[in-house]
Parts: C-alpha cells; structure tokens; sequence
C-alpha cells in the first residue's frame, strides 16, 4: 500500500542511496588500510632482514610473520570493509536510525515513517492518511538533508593519507635504497650455501709433518726459509712463495688447501689448491700477497669430504717505511736567491733503497728533483749534497719549505715513501732592507719636491693655508719616521743618519714657527685664504730650507744608488771573471759538468744586470731636453753583449763566447769605472769635506804603496842577482861535493843495508825505506850539482834515522822477552853504526853551503843595507798612515777602517822584509816585500771600494761558498772511520797478536 | 781620409816578395797594379787587373788583386771566395788581412738594404731597421754636395759611390783599421776608405751628432782622394773636408763655430796648436776629441785662408800638383806664388788676426760637453750639462728645476731655472735652454724663442735650442721659422720624432713635397 505512496517512494530511495555512500565509505577505508598495510610489509621485512642478518629459520618466521600479518590485513578489510557494513545497514531501520543521527531534524520522524510504513494494514494500523501525510512531512523535511553530507570524509582521508605516507616511504625506500631491500628480499628468500661445499668439518687435523719453504720476493734479496714439522702458521713478506709439504694422516683420494686470503672479517672467496704428490709427500704451492688462512680439505675413497675446523693462519711481515734524516745547516735559514746550500742525510730502509728526492715548495706550488738513484738499492746510505738555489725564481721574502723523500724497493706493493722532517728557507737580505729604507726617502724626496713646488708658486688669495701646512707637517713626521728607520740600518751611512735627523729638526722647527703665525692670522681672520703677508718672511725661510733638502736628499738617493749600482757591479764583474774562468776550462777540458757551472753563472749575470737596471730608478732630477737613443745606453750595450755570449755558450762555441765575454767585461769594467768617476765626483762636488780627506789619504797610500812597490822591485833584482851568483857557485860546489861525498853515501848505505830486517817493526821499515830514498835523491842531486837540495835530502834522512832509532827503543822497552828482542838489539846496533855516517855527511853539506852574505857581492850588500833604510821608512809612513785613517772622522763609508786594517796588515810584512834584508838575506827580503806590496795595492782597492757604502753582501765578491752544516766534516769522518775500523778488524792479524790488535781496537773505539 | 798608405806598402811588400819568386814580368805589372788601386784609380787598375787575370790567373798576387778589386767594388763575397786556398801568410800577410777585411765586411753587411740616392750618384746601405729614415736625407745632402763640391774641387766621381750606414762604432772599428777606443775617444765616426763612405748611424750616440756634415765630409774626402790621386797629407784632407763640409746647404764660409773659436782661442794663448805633423795618419788617432775639434779647427783656418787668397781655382790647383807628385807644401806655395816657410807664418799671422771673442763673448756649450757622446753608463743622463755651469748657485737652481719639472711643476721650474740663470750671469746656454724648454712648455713661446733664438745660432750642433726654437716657432704658427730650426735639428738628431714631426707639418703647411717623406718618418719613430 505504501509502495503507491510517491513520498514514501522517495525516502525509500533516499535510505538505499545512504546504504550504498556508507558502505562504499567502509570499503574504501578497509581498501586502504589493507593496501597501506601490504606495503608496509613488502619493504618492513627487508629491512627487518637486513637490520637482524638472520639465519634461515629466522628468515621463514619473518616470511611467514609477515604472511600473517598480510593474510589478517586481508580479512579484517573484508570484515570491517564488505561484511560488517552489509550487515549493519541492511535494514531501512538502520539506515533510518543512522541518518537520523546525522540528521536531527528528521530523526525520529524517518524512523518511525519507516515503521509505520512497515505495519501492515489493519484495524489496527493508524490511518493512512495519517500516515500518507507523516510520510509527505517526512519526505519534505528529508528533501532538505543533503546526502553527500551525511557521510563524512574523514575516516576515507585518513585512510587514504596513511595509504599515501606509507606508498611515499616506500618509493624512498626504492629510490635510495633499491639494492638494500632487494637484498632484504634477497635474504629472505634465498637460502644460503653450505660452507666449503658442504664439506663435513673436522675438529682434529686431517694432515701431519708439514714443512712449509718459504721464498721471499727477490727485492728483500732473503734466502729461501724451511720451517720443519710447522703447525702451519707462518709469517712472510707479501710476495713471498710458500710451499708445502705434507702427509695424510687417513687415506685419501684427494687431499686440497683451502685458502681464504683477506682478513678474516672480509674474507675473498675460499681459493681451492689440491696437493699433488711428491717424492717426500704433497705438495702445495701458492703466493702469500696478504694475511690468510688456509685449511686441509680431504676426500675418502667413499666420496666423503672433510675439512678442518680450525685454520692455519699466515701472518704479513711488513716492509717498514724507510727513514731519512735531512741534514742543514739550520732549521730555518735567511739566505739570498743565488746561494748554495749544504745538505746532508742518512736514510734507512728494512730491505733497500731505491731513490732519494728533494722536495720543495714555494707559495703552494710545489716541486722536486732527484738526488741519489740507488740502483744497488742499500739498506743504508749517505751523501751530502750542495743545493744550488739559482735553480729556482725566489723572489725577495720568498718562503722555501724543504724536505727529503726516499722511496724503498718494494716491488710487490709499491715502493713506500718516508719524509725527512721539514726545513725552511727565507731568502731575505739586508740590501734589500737597506733599499727599502732609500725608497722610503725617495718617498720622502718626492713631498720635498711637491711641496717646495707648491711654495714657489703660491699667491696671496690664492692659496689654502691650511692645506700647505699640513703638508710641511706630513714631510716633518715622515722624516722622522725615516730617522728612525735608518737608526736600525747597518748599511746606512752615519752621516745620512745625522743628514736625516738634522733635516726632522729644521722641519720640526719651521711647522711650530709656521703654526703659531698662522694662530695669530686665525685670531683676526679665517685661515682659507687668508692673505700671507705675515707669513712672507718665513715663506722664503721655508722655500730655502726646502730646496737645500731637495737638494740634500737628491745627492744622498743618487750617492746611494750609485754605490748600490756599483755594489751590483762588482759582482757582475766577479761572475764575469768566475765565467771566463769556466769558460777557459771547458775549452781546454770539454767537461759536461762544466755546463751547467756556466749556465749558472750566465744566470746570475742576468739577474745582476736585471738588479742594475732596477736600480736605475731613482728621484727623477730632470725631463730630458734632448732625445736619448735607446740603443747608446750602456746597460743595453752590455746585455746585448752577454745575450751574445749566451747564444755562442749555447752554441758550443766556447772560444767565441770567451772572446765575446772579452768585449763584454771592457764594457763593463767602463760602465763600471764611469760610475766610480761619477761617484767620486758626486762626493767631491757635493759632499765636501768627507771626500777630500779621503783624497789626501788615498793619495797618501798611493805614495806608500808606490814605493813599496820599487822596494819589491829592487828586492827582486838584488834577489835575481843573488840567485844567479848563487847557482854559478853552487854548481861548482856541487862537482866538488860529488867528489868527496859519495864515497860517504855508499858506506852509509852499505851500513843501512846492513840492519837485519828482521829486528825492524813495520813502522820502522817504512821509514829506513824513506831513509833509503832520501839517499837515492841526495846521490842525484850530487849528480846534478844542487848542494842545497842536497842538504835538504841529508837533513830529512838524518831526522827519519833518528825517528828509527826512537821505534826500535820503544820497541824493546814494551816487550824485552819478545822472541824478535834479539833482533831488534841487533837492529838497534846496526843503526847506531849508520847514524854517524849520517850527521857526518849532513855536516859536510852544511859546510860546503855557503850562506846568502857569502855569496852576495859587495855592492849587492850595500843595496840591500840602503834598501833596508828605505823599507824602515816606508814603514814608518805605512804606520803613519794607518794611524791617521784611523783617527780620520767621517770618511765616506769604511773607508778609514778599510785603510787602517789593511795598512796596518802590510806593516807587518814590512817588518819582515827589513829583518831579512838586515839578515842578507834575499830570497826572504824579497818574498815579504812583494807580500807588503800586493797588500798595500789591495789596500787601495779595498779603501775605494770601501769609500762607497758596501750594501752587498761581500764587494765584488760572487758568493759562491755554499752554506755549510755546522759540523759536516765531523759528521762524515767517523762513518768513515767506523767502517775503516770494521774492516780492519775482519782482517786477520799476525798470529801471537791477537790481543794486542783486540787493546789496538778497543783504544781506537774508545 | 787618408788612403792608400796600406796598398803602397803592399805594393812594395808584394814587389819585393815576387820578384823573389819567378815570374818578374808579372811582378811589375801586379805592383803598378797594387799602385793604381793605391792611388784610387779604380778604373785603370780593374784594366790591369783583368790583362793579368788573363796571363797568369792563378798566381797569388793575381787572385790578391782580383779579391782587392772586388772588395773596393764592394763584392765582399767575392773577395773572400778569390782568396779562398791561399795561406794567410802569403804576399808579407797581406792576403790574410784582406780575407779578414773581406769577411768582416760580408758577414756585417750581408743584409743590408740598398737605396739609391734620389739623383742616382750614391747607393746608400744599411741595416734593415729605423736607419731608413736617414736614408733620404742622406741621399738629398749627398747629391747636392756631389754638384756643388764637383764644382769646387774639380772632380765628380764617375761610378757610384757606395756608402754604409753602421748600427754601432764597433761596426765601423771591425771594417776599417780604427779600434773601438780610438772611435769613442776622438769621436771620430764617419770614414771615407776602401772606396766608400762609411757612416755610423748617430741613433748609436746618446743624442747624436752632426751626422750630414760628417757624411759630407767624407765625401769631400773621397773627392779629394780621387782629384789628387790620394796624395794629399792628412791637414790638408782634414782642412778641405772641414772647409767644404757645408757646401751642400750653404755658401762657402771662414766663419769658425763658437766653439772652434774658444778651442782656438785658447790654443793660441797657451800655445798648444796642434802641429800639422802631428796629425799624421789620422786625426783619429789624436789622444782626445778636443784635440781632433782643435786640429779640425786649425786646417779649416788654413784651408779658409787658402781660399780667401786664391778661391777655388787655387784649390783645384792644388790638388792637380799634388796629383802631378808635388807634395802638398809645394803645392800651397806655388798656388800662393810663394814658399812654404811664408805660406805657414802668413796662415798663424791670419790666425792672430782672427776675431775669435765669439767663443768669449758668447756663452756656448764647451767643446767637451759638445763631444758626440757615448754611453759608458754611471752618470745620470738626464742632469745633461749641468756640471758645465760655473756657478754652485746657478747649478742649485737649476736641479732643482729639473726636479720640479720632472714632476710636472713647469711654473715652479721656470721660478728655479730663473733663479739659476740670475745666478749664472743671465747667459749660461745650458739653463737658457731649459728655461726655454719650460717656456714652451707654458705656452710662452716668445720668450721661448728669445731665449734659444741665439743659442741655436751660436752653436749648430746642439740640437736642444733648435729643437726648442722649432717647437716655439711652431707655437706661434711661423712655419717657416719652425722649418728652419727642425732642419738644423735634424742635422743632428734624426730620430727624434719631435724633429721629424715637426718638420712633416711645417713641410706640410708650406706645401713643401717633403711633407710626406717626414711624415713617414715621423710615424716610423713616434712610439
């Protein structure tokens, strides 16, 4: 009856339509919890699997726990999803209570439609209009519940989301860690092998009597090693050949070494060797390349196969780093770019050294070169080494950090490589500094300048007061700092020190005179501009004291800069010279070796020549009214000259550099003589004073030294006299001395022969030998004439006889019960009887000799008494001068010092040459006043180069010794010794001496 | 120069050495051979020498001569190859000093460039490099003294006449028989010898030289050479190349320069003239270049004087009895009609005479600082002459001008250099100079000019106040004036762009065709 009711049709409807969003709501929610819940399994249990490792019984239970849980996920999505919501909304009932609490407004008015709509009709049944027109009220009132909000969302989303959370785990889990969960899987489902094949493990050995041979690589140049009756363990160096030898202890059809090589936490896989049968049992062998362990494996005649439980394990003996200690003459060293530096290292290695490289590295770059390719590879070496540091660019202040490496001779593994520990090179210099100081006075010269310039051309009106000031204020303090600057410079000269200061002085003066002016214009007027009447007279007071500064300070940069230019001079001439030597070797020699000497000093050259041009630059005094060629100037014409002997060097041609470097050292030694002519000049011209003095006294040592030098010329020529006199009687002499003396000598020799050899220690022997040749030269000596290298003969024959007879006494005073006493008695007297004969004959040459006063003539006497007179006189005047240079005040440079020391050296020479010509004695009068000659003209040398301000390191010096380790020679010498004393003592002695070689070497050590 | 001093001993080295050899006949005719070369004669001596290559071609005197005759032409190559087998000992050395000369001279030239002068008389070589920028003004000077020295003297060289442009003194010492010493220390840098003219190139100076002159010089000297068949005594040679030097831009002249009359002042007071004698074999070999400018100034006075009486038809006359064997006193004295004894106290009487204040009167550079100059380094180059000024003072002054000049302070300077030349006495060449300089530089052309106008004219081998006037005189727009003092500055100075550049736009505003070619040199030079 209802069925034909449209109201109730529609809430019918709306019910059915309410079951089906509820139950699709369960479905959903059960579909993605399920799906959430088999991926979590899918990658949770690999993971489990990984982080657990589990045996294979634990995998299954994993595999099966997971099953499970998988299976149960399964149907409770079916439960709570499909059947539970079937059940529960499939009455219109349910569904009307469901929506109605949802729905409050139709709550029980749906449901109690949905009753009465189900009582069936009747008396009893309520009136159907009644009914009709609740189920209208219903309908209407339904109409206005919206369907899609009774069903809420959320329960689906959260569903859905942790569906999403666990799929976006997972695909991480795919994307970064494919291979751990395919390994996981992988575990899980895979069951493992059996260990060695399924082997059966034995807990007792399978073998017995093993005897392993070893053979070490052949860089460890060891022997083969026979371990006899071994347990099996061992230990080798890698590389090393290991072969076994050993028994069954059962029958056996196989027998096999099973080797697991790596550590034993990271084993390769098991390498299977079978032994083979030999004459002395079975045999293995295989290659130790790093720890291992390795087990007996063995088959039955029944096909069953066992190994053994516990390994043998072999050990790596390890190949040490080598060691190196470097040697040098100090950890930290200042040194200039061009010197050589001493080096010296002992490097050790277990086995053998290969190679041995320095190391260095300046401003992160680093690089090396090879000093010592050991090709016998020892254990153990030595050497010194000269580390020439032209070979690298080191620019001023440069940082060398230095060191050795040494390479062993491993073959197998590589060779390993130790480290000296680091040294370190600064090169610095104190020109450097110096020049530092002189560009700061530039500097300075330079706002002198500027500021004389703005003074000269200053307006009333138009200038800023303030501004000038200031500036004058500035030069007072910048010259003040520089004061202080030069007080620290050793290389400065005094008197640029006082020039200095004298001008902080003055500056200092006139800015507090030029301040308290202009505070008084300031008082009435602003000081911008203010007119500079007031300040007229101190204006031209300032503007003087300006350009005497300019002046001053220009003289000073270019004193210093050519004495600097010279300095750099000297030592481009003394690379000259050293190259022209080298240069004259290798074309009379050809040595390769010589090559590179040159190359050095071509180097060093050039970079003395990039020095000079450097310092060219200087305050500028002038513009150039006149155009200069580029190509007259000196500096060019020498470079162009030394490139030309750098191209004939490269060339080979030896003898046209040599003539080229001719031409090249004519121009500089002009250079060089025009910038000492305009530095004479400049101290003459402009420095006053200082420079004449020097003058007088150079004049003065010039006059010393030229007559010292006319001495020596006159001692030479009495000495020429005397020599020929001398030898026309002496080869008279020496006929007549022929005559009487050789009976003499053959009677000494016959004495000498005479001594019986047996009574002679070794020591004795060797010095009658010399005995014995001494005579052998006086006979020919005899022969020749010559008395005086006769004498000479019997003199050192004479001393060795004696130095014999010394030996022999000795000899019997140690030992008297020695079985040789008796001879050595006899020794002795045969000597004794030889002796005589000896000083007799060193008498009659003596007496036959005649002394320099006897064979000098009359007139020579009396030349060389004058000569006596005059060379007291020059002394004296020597001394003079040496005492007035010393108390000399501001001479330019060292020049007072220079002339004094060496002056003062030359006396002493002169004292000799006096004392020899009072003795008549020529040959000394002349060599000690050619000695005081060459002394004096090296004083003038020396004085001029001294006048100059040495800013060098040596004047005119190359520098070339190296830089030597503090106590080298000690440090080689008793290396040497201990090894001389080695072998010494491996040599086997006399027999019956045993112990006094064995006290000998004790001595020795000690 | 003196030639053939050399070829005569050879002639009687070679004529001794082979007539104790075998062919007698052969010996006469290689030493009249040896002589024509000697003398200069090129063209008779190649005759002879062709007559005797054909008789006797492989005889050592015969190849000597034909390598002499090709090295006179300038076939260095083929000089050495001719010589080649023969020991160097052969003919008394002589064929050892030819093969070093000749290989000297191939090694050093062989890769010259060659120009021809633009009228065709001289073909004028150099290094490839910026000599090229002598090479037309060369040519143009050369070409014009060709003419007007052909008219004086009586002689136009009939072949081209070769001329070799150096790079360095070490160059002309390696291809003549003078040392580099000898070059730097009597400045000595042109030669006129074995038939061409030889030049170094002043960009080897510091601030080169009056190197047109000299290169006329030793054209007059190559003239004289070949009109007197080389018999003329050094003075004389010294005095009409001196004398004629000018020709090529000039009228003939007895005016001495400033600084002559100071040298010859002061030889005449302290009696130390240098005697004629003495300037034998070469001026070159005197012990300084203030003795040579001396001596120079002597034989100029001489030669002057010489013309001053008999003018060019007794010049000419001279060097025809000198080519006829009279030697040249005798010559002199019948020119004059008179002896030698008179001819020399007529001359120092005319010496006496001479009005030689100038060199008192005007402040001129001294003769050492006007030295061509070479650098033998030390000294500060750009302090050039300060040394030379007089006054402690003035020199103060002066530095510190440079000083501030230097440093761009150009009004300051020209306060300094005022200073210094109030110090000085107002006419010190050397700060006149500067402060000219520092006019310009301030755009105060006037008293620029006021101030080098005479310095320029006193003394015309400084290139300093002409290069100064140029520049004021073009600062004002005087293009004429500013062309004239470029011309006397590059006289001496060719390299310096400012010259070359400043005569390419006076050239070019007065339409003069040289415009180009300065102007290519200008582009050549400017850095």
């Amino acid at each position: 009856m209802w069925d034909r009711v449209p109201s109730f049709d529609f809430i019918r409807a709306y019910l059915a339509d309410a079951r089906v969003r509820v139950r699709r709501q369960f479905a959903s929610c059960a579909l993605y919890a399920l799906i959430a819940t088999w991926i979590a399994i899918a990658f949770g249990l690999p993971m489990i699997a990984l982080a657990l490792a589990p045996g294979r019984a634990t995998s299954v239970a994993l595999l099966a726990g997971g099953g499970l849980i998988a299976l149960l996920a399964l149907t409770a999505a079916i439960v709570v999803g499909v059947v539970v919501p079937l059940r529960r909304y499939a009455s219109d009932d349910a569904m009307a209570r469901w929506i109605g609490a949802r729905a409050k407004t139709v709550a029980s008015d749906l449901l109690s439609t949905v009753e009465l709509a189900r009582t069936p009709a009747g008396p009893a049944a309520p009136s159907p209009i009644l009914i009709e027109a609740h189920c209208d009220a219903t309908a209407r009132r339904l109409r206005t519940v919206d369907r899609e909000t009774l069903v809420e969302p959320r329960p689906v989303r959260r569903a859905l989301g942790a569906l999403v959370v666990t799929a976006t785990a997972a695909a991480a889990l795919m994307g970064f860690a494919r291979g751990a969960v395919t390994s996981g899987w992988q575990q899980l489902l895979t069951a493992p092998t059996r260990p060695w094949n399924g082997a059966a493990m034995s807990s007792v050995p399978l073998v017995g009597d093993i005897t392993i041979t070893l053979t070490p690589p052949s860089y460890s140049r060891r022997g083969p090693t026979t371990l006899p009756s071994s347990s099996g363990d061992f230990r080798a160096l890698a590389g090393t050949t290991a072969q076994l030898i050993t028994t069954p202890l059962e029958p056996a059809t196989d027998v096999a070494l099973v080797i697991e090589r790596g550590p034993p936490d990271h084993p390769s896989p098991p390498e299977r060797i079978p032994l083979v049968a030999g004459d002395d049992g079975l045999r293995a062998k295989f290659q130790v390349d790093g720890p291992a362990r390795y087990r007996f494996e063995l088959t039955t005649a029944r096909k069953q196969t066992r190994i053994e439980l516990a390994p043998h394990t072999i050990e790596i003996e390890p190949d040490a780093i080598p060691t190196i200690d470097l040697y040098a003459p100090a950890d930290e060293l200042d040194v200039t770019n061009m010197k050589r530096i001493e080096l010296a290292y002992v490097a050790e290695d277990d086995f053998g050294l290969a190679g041995i490289e320095l190391v260095w590295e300046i401003a992160g770059k680093v690089e090396k070169k090879s000093i010592a390719q050991l090709a016998d590879q020892p254990s153990r070496t030595q050497g010194k080494l000269v580390w020439d540091l032209a070979e690298m660019t080191l620019p001023p202040g440069a940082e060398v950090s230095y060191h050795l490496e040494v390479t062993d001779n491993d073959a197998v593994d590589g060779p390993n490589r130790g480290l000296s520990r680091p040294f370190r090179l600064r090169v610095f210099s104190p020109r450097e500094r110096h020049e530092q100081h002189l560009a700061r006075l530039g500097e300075l010269a330079e706002h002198l300048v500027t500021q004389l310039g703005a003074r000269l051309v200053l307006t009333d009106g138009e200038v800023d007061r303030d501004t000038l000031h200031k500036g004058l204020d500035e030069l007072a303090v910048e010259t003040g700092t520089l004061a202080a600057a030069f007080a620290d410079d050793p290389l400065a000269d005094p008197t640029l020190r006082t020039t200095i200061t004298g001008l902080r002085d003055r500056l200092t003066k006139l800015v507090g005179a030029e301040e308290r002016l202009l505070d008084k214009t300031a008082a009435g007027k602003p000081r911008a501009g203010a007119p500079t009447g007031r300040l007229t007279p101190l204006d031209k007071t300032v503007i003087a004291e300006l350009e005497d500064d300019a002046i001053a300070l220009a003289d000073w940069l270019e004193r210093e800069q050519l004495e600097g230019m010279l300095d750099i001079a000297d030592e481009i001439e003394a690379h000259q010279k050293r190259l022209s030597e080298l240069l004259a070797e290798f074309a009379r020699t050809g040595d390769a070796k010589l090559k590179a000497e040159i190359a050095r000093e071509l180097r060093a050259i050039e970079q003395r020549m990039a020095e000079l041009g450097r310092s060219r630059g200087r305050i500028a005094e002038d513009v150039l009214d006149q155009f200069v060629h580029a190509d007259a100037v000196a500096d060019h014409q020498i470079t162009s000259c030394m490139d030309e002997v750098e191209r004939l060097v490269n060339a080979g041609d030896a003898a046209g550099a040599q003539a080229a470097l001719a031409r090249c050292r004519d121009r500089t030694t002009a250079a060089n003589q025009s910038m000492e002519d305009a530095l004479h000049q400049l101290r003459g011209d402009r420095m006053g004073d200082a420079e004449q003095k020097l003058d007088q006294l150079m004049n003065e040592l010039a006059d010393v030294a030229q007559d010292q030098a006319d001495i020596a010329a006159e001692a030479d020529r009495i000495f020429e006299r005397y020599a020929d006199h001398a030898d026309a009687v002496m080869r008279d002499l020496g006929k007549d001395a022929q005559h009487r003396l050789s009976g003499l000598v053959d009677k000494l020799d016959d004495r000498l022969a005479a001594i019986p050899d047996s009574g002679l220690t070794p020591f004795a022997r060797e010095e009658l030998e010399i005995v014995d040749k001494r005579l052998a030269d006086l006979k020919r000596m005899l022969a020749d004439g010559d008395v005086a290298e006769a004498l000479g003969m019997a003199k050192q024959a004479n001393d060795s006889l004696e130095t014999v007879a010394g030996e022999l006494d000795a000899a019997m005073a140690d030992d008297p019960s020695s079985p040789f006493a008796q001879a050595t008695a006899d020794a002795i007297d045969g000597l004794e009887r030889a002796r005589p004969l000896a000083e007799r004959l060193l008498e009659e040459l003596q007496q036959l000799t005649p002394s320099p006063d006897q064979i000098l003539g009359a007139d020579d006497k009396r030349r060389l008494d004058a000569l006596r007179r005059r060379q007291a006189s020059n002394r004296d005047r020597a001394k003079q001068l040496a005492d007035k240079a010393k108390s000399s005040d501001g001479l330019p440079g060292d020049a007072a010092g220079t002339i004094d020391d060496r002056v003062g050296e030359s006396t002493s020479s002169m004292s000799q040459a006096e004392k020899r010509m009072g003795a008549r004695d020529p040959s000394g009068a002349r060599d000690a006043a050619r000695a005081a000659a060459d002394a004096l003209a090296k004083a003038k040398s020396e004085a001029q180069r001294a006048a100059r301000q040495s800013q060098g390191n040596g004047a005119g010096t190359v520098g070339d010794e190296p830089v030597r380790i503090p106590g080298a020679d000690q440090y080689v010498a008793p290396e040497a010794f201990r090894q001389e004393l080695l072998e010494g003592m491996k040599r086997k002695g006399p027999s019956g001496y045993d112990d006094q070689l064995r006290r000998y070497y004790e001595d020795l050590i000690r | 120069m003196k030639r053939g001093w050399a070829i005569a001993l050879v002639v009687a080295g070679l004529a001794t050495a082979a007539s104790a050899r075998r062919d007698p006949s052969l010996s006469g005719d290689a030493s009249r051979a040896a002589r024509l070369l000697g003398e200069a004669r090129i063209d008779e001596a190649r005759a002879a020498i062709a007559d005797l290559t054909k008789r006797s071609p492989g005889t050592v005197e015969v190849r000597w001569l034909t390598a002499q005759l090709a090295f006179l032409d300038g076939d260095y190559a083929g000089a050495v190859t001719a010589l080649d087998g023969l020991a160097d000992t052969e003919l008394g050395g002589e064929v050892g000093a030819t093969r070093v000369l000749a290989t000297r001279s191939r090694d050093l030239t062989a890769t010259f460039v060659h120009h021809p002068s633009p009228a065709g008389h001289f073909d004028i070589a150099h290094a490839p490099g910026v000599d090229e920028v002598l090479v037309d003004l060369a040519g143009a000077a050369l070409d014009s003294a060709w003419q007007r020295v052909g008219d004086d003297l009586g002689y136009r060289p009939s072949r081209v006449v070769r001329v070799e442009l150096l790079g360095s003194p070490s160059d002309l010492a390696k291809l003549s028989p003078l040392t580099e010493t000898e070059i730097e220390t009597t400045g000595t840098i042109a030669l006129s010898k074995y038939e061409k003219l030889m030049l170094v190139s002043p960009r080897a100076t510091l601030a080169g030289y009056p190197w047109l002159d000299s290169l006329v010089h030793e054209y007059v000297h190559y003239v004289v050479s070949h009109a007197s068949r080389d018999t003329i005594p050094v003075w004389l040679h010294e005095g009409l190349a001196r004398f004629e030097q000018v020709r090529w831009r000039s009228e003939p002249s007895a005016a001495l320069s400033a600084i002559e009359q100071q040298l010859l002042a002061a030889g005449i007071k302290n009696r130390r003239l240098i005697e004629l004698d003495a300037m034998h074999p070469s001026m070159a070999k005197l012990p300084s270049s203030e003795a040579a400018a001396l001596a120079y100034a002597e034989v100029f006075t001489l030669v002057a004087w010489l013309h001053g009486k008999v003018g060019y038809p007794g010049l000419r006359r001279v060097l025809e009895l000198s080519a006829d064997g009279k030697s040249a006193r005798r010559a002199l004295a019948e020119v004059t009609d008179s002896t030698w004894l008179a001819v020399e106290k007529d001359w120092k009487a005319s010496l006496r005479a001479l009005d030689l204040t100038g060199g008192r009167t005007t402040r001129v550079r001294s003769a050492k600082q006007a030295r061509i100059r070479f650098a033998r380094g030390g000294t500060a180059s750009d302090n050039v002459g300060l040394d030379g000024i007089a006054s402690a003072r003035a020199r103060k002054f002066a530095r510190l001008g440079g000083m501030l000049r230097a440093r761009g302070q150009v009004a300051a300077a020209a306060i300094e250099y005022g200073k210094s030349l109030a110090a000085a006495g107002g006419d010190d060449p050397v700060v006149a100079g500067k402060l000219a300089r520092v006019w310009v530089e301030l755009g105060e052309y006037d008293k620029a000019i006021a101030l080098a106008e005479p310095l320029a004219a006193v003394d015309d081998t400084d290139a300093v106040p002409a290069v100064t006037l140029g520049l004021a005189r073009a600062g004002r727009r005087d293009a004429p004036g500013a062309v004239a003092a470029f011309e006397q500055a590059v006289r001496i100075s060719p390299f310096d762009p400012a010259v070359r550049c400043g005569l390419a736009d006076g050239y070019a505003q007065l339409a003069d065709p040289r415009a180009d070619r300065e102007r290519t040199a200008c582009r050549r030079l400017q850095p």
